[in-house]
């Protein structure tokens, strides 16, 4: 069954000369324990995305202005704010980027664990004290007993972490959704960082929506992956579907600039140009001025997506294109 | 923490020392010749002399600085002859009234200052932000002798509001039973209505007045501080947990946002505690500030002297006490 699904989303931020479009019809669904990997470069709309989900785009700024999104059929955008209060943490649980100010400074690790507990359910505060407890020890934190009286500053990066995955599970939500969790951490905590997560998700059952710029943390963790470029989703479909045979042409970019171990010393591939500002997205497709196989269309007229069957999207001409021909012949 | 504040307390000898000289010198500076002061005007020249050498004011500077040193080392303030009494003994009976001024000022500031700031931060561009910005604006423009006036023209000549303007207590009531000093404690502790009613009166204006500075300043510090810890990411944090934007600011913003205000707040108390001098003078409040005015008016150095040093003292505890203070609400702070 879907849990959540997200139709035709749009999102605008306020800018000085009018509101900026900076997600732009994007789609997609995930099923019950499932994971979805979103992979992006910095600016392609992929955290405001998640975060809107939460419903916490920041509210002066932002606001979504087209599309649904739904969880278990029933939409969030229409949900009033103290509605919303209800699925934050308890039903949606999320982790952010970065675990060195994630947690509040000033309080200990226990009152913030415990606070998350309490606020979904009657329990009293010795009772939550020992769920935290038991949650700080189910992340392998060693010693929870007394790592809930530490503060946040006398953790490591990777225990910070630990205790923002031990918070947002404390309420068993059915979808996590976790911003670059493994981004500021190094490379061996990293790894233990996703296997603790897939660990909790296999035991608990719990779908996630994983937030990443790294190929590699997709491959290794998600089911399926949505690539995003420009506030579009330009290609989604199974994890390695996608990979073996990427249809996109920025996809096939980003798969080709991941550091490969063949021994020779051969320089880096990169996409050359940068995403461009979400104030000057083209009319055409937008990865047009970046994009190796560009034709003249890709200028004009924003592709449609194509379905190569399984799920498996791609939104570029390139295969619009070998239709029409068809058509032709 | 107990050795770092004795290591704190160590450094500020050196200061001390310095301000001892430099209020020393000071003094001799000032115009007007002590002892014709003493004496008056019409005193014979010869009976001035007398009570120059008397006091010591025709020794050389350094001989009579040393002579201070050794006083002050007996732990003697000196001798305020323009009120006969010891500065020590003026210091006991003054300072009460400076502290309750202080502290009245202080915690209107705060009462005002708090929540303002932080609905000017949380409500960026509403009503709040704009009164924020015209009292932050006002407060610290605002001359106090000019307020003082203004306020005194309004609610006690014009509406007959306020009893006169003069001391802690009219004439007429008897002031409470001597416990703290502080009028407003002591009439509750002895249960005195009517003293506590007019000894509150009485602090309302000059309490008012003296409040603006701060109010302005911590106000700003705490809109400002607000505002940059809303965008912290341990705010949304809470926000993802589920709680309400009132419970996230003021349960996990506050606290952050008041750690940088309190360095304003303590400076600000430890400032005020030494005298407000023309919030004083104005409203003829019996404290530390009118002493050293009346002290400076009569050419009377020891009581200059010692105010000046015990203001710095004051100044510097309430500096350490902040930065403990620091140390308990910032668990990143740890005194070594």
């Amino acid at each position: 069954m879907t849990l959540l699904s997200i139709d035709n989303l749009a999102i605008e931020f306020a800018g000085p000369s009018g509101p900026v479009r900076v997600v732009d019809g994007i789609s997609l669904s995930l099923g019950e324990g499932e994971t979805l990997g979103i992979v992006g470069e910095s600016g392609s709309g992929k955290s405001v995305t998640s975060l809107s989900v939460m419903r916490l785009l920041p509210e002066d700024q932002a606001a979504i202005v087209q599309g649904d999104i739904r969880l278990r059929g029933q939409s969030l955008v229409r949900l009033s704010e103290a509605e919303m209060r209800k699925v934050r943490g308890n039903r949606i649980a999320m982790i952010f980027q970065e675990p060195m100010t994630a947690l509040n400074p000033v309080f200990k690790i226990g009152r913030q664990l415990t606070e998350a507990i309490r606020q979904h359910s009657r329990k009293s505060k010795r009772e939550a004290r020992k769920e935290a407890i038991e949650l700080l020890g189910h992340v392998g934190i060693p010693l929870p007993e007394q790592i809930v009286n530490v503060y946040p500053h006398q953790l490591s990066g990777g225990m910070r972490q630990r205790v923002m995955i031990a918070m947002a599970m404390a309420c068993d939500p059915e979808l996590l959704i976790a911003d670059e969790p493994t981004t500021a951490l190094d490379v061996t905590i990293q790894a233990q960082i996703l296997d603790l997560m897939r660990k909790l998700q296999r035991e608990r059952g719990t779908a996630m929506l994983l937030i990443t710029h790294d190929l590699g943390v997709v491959a290794e963790t998600c089911d399926r992956v949505s690539v995003m470029y420009a506030g579009q989703i330009v290609e989604q479909g199974d994890v390695k579907t996608v990979f073996r045979e990427p249809k996109h042409p920025y996809t096939a970019g980003l798969l080709k600039s991941v550091p490969q171990f063949t021994g020779e010393g051969k320089e880096l591939h990169s996409i050359a140009g940068q995403v461009p500002h979400p104030s000057e997205f083209p009319a055409g497709c937008r990865f047009a001025s970046r994009c190796p196989s560009r034709m003249d269309v890709c200028e004009k007229v924003d592709p449609a997506a194509y379905d190569f069957g399984d799920g498996h999207r791609c939104k570029c001409h390139l295969y619009g294109g070998r239709e029409t021909n068809a058509g032709l012949a | 923490m107990l050795s770092y504040a004795l290591r704190r307390i160590g450094l500020m000898v050196p200061s001390i020392i310095g301000i001892i000289v430099i209020t020393f010198i000071l003094t001799r500076v000032l115009p007007g010749d002590p002892a014709l002061m003493i004496t008056g005007e019409q005193a014979l020249p010869e009976f001035v002399d007398k009570v120059r050498q008397q006091y010591g004011f025709d020794q050389p500077l350094l001989v009579q600085l040393w002579e201070y040193v050794k006083q002050l080392a007996r732990g003697d303030l000196g001798f305020a002859w323009h009120t006969g009494h010891s500065v020590a003994s003026d210091f006991v009976t003054r300072f009460p009234a400076t502290l309750e001024l202080t502290l009245a000022g202080m915690a209107l500031a705060l009462i005002v200052a708090v929540p303002l700031g932080i609905l000017a931060a949380t409500k960026q561009n509403s009503i709040f932000d704009h009164i924020a910005r015209v009292l932050s604006f006002f407060g610290s423009a605002m001359p106090i002798f000019w307020l003082g006036l203004l306020l005194i023209s309004l609610f006690y000549a014009k509406l007959g509001w306020l009893p006169a303007p003069v001391g802690r207590i009219s004439g007429g009531i008897n002031p409470p039973t001597h416990v703290t000093g502080l009028y407003v404690v002591d009439s509750l502790l002895s249960w005195d209505m009517i003293a506590l009613k007019d000894s509150l009166l009485h602090l309302l204006m000059p309490a008012f007045c003296l409040s603006m500075g701060t109010m302005a300043i911590v106000t700003k510090m705490i809109r400002a501080s607000m505002l940059e810890v809303i965008r912290q990411d341990f705010m949304r944090t809470a926000r993802a947990k589920g709680l309400s934007r009132t419970a996230v600011i003021y349960k996990h913003g506050l606290i952050n946002a008041l750690i940088p205000t309190l360095t304003v707040v303590g400076l600000q108390f430890g400032y005020l505690l030494g005298g407000a001098v023309i919030t004083e003078t104005i409203f003829v409040w019996p404290g530390v500030g009118n002493y050293v005015t009346e002290s400076i008016l009569s050419a009377d150095y020891a009581p200059i002297q010692a105010m000046t040093l015990i203001s710095a003292v004051l100044y510097g505890v309430v500096n350490l006490l902040v930065e403990l203070l620091y140390g308990v609400l910032d668990p990143r702070v740890r005194y070594e």
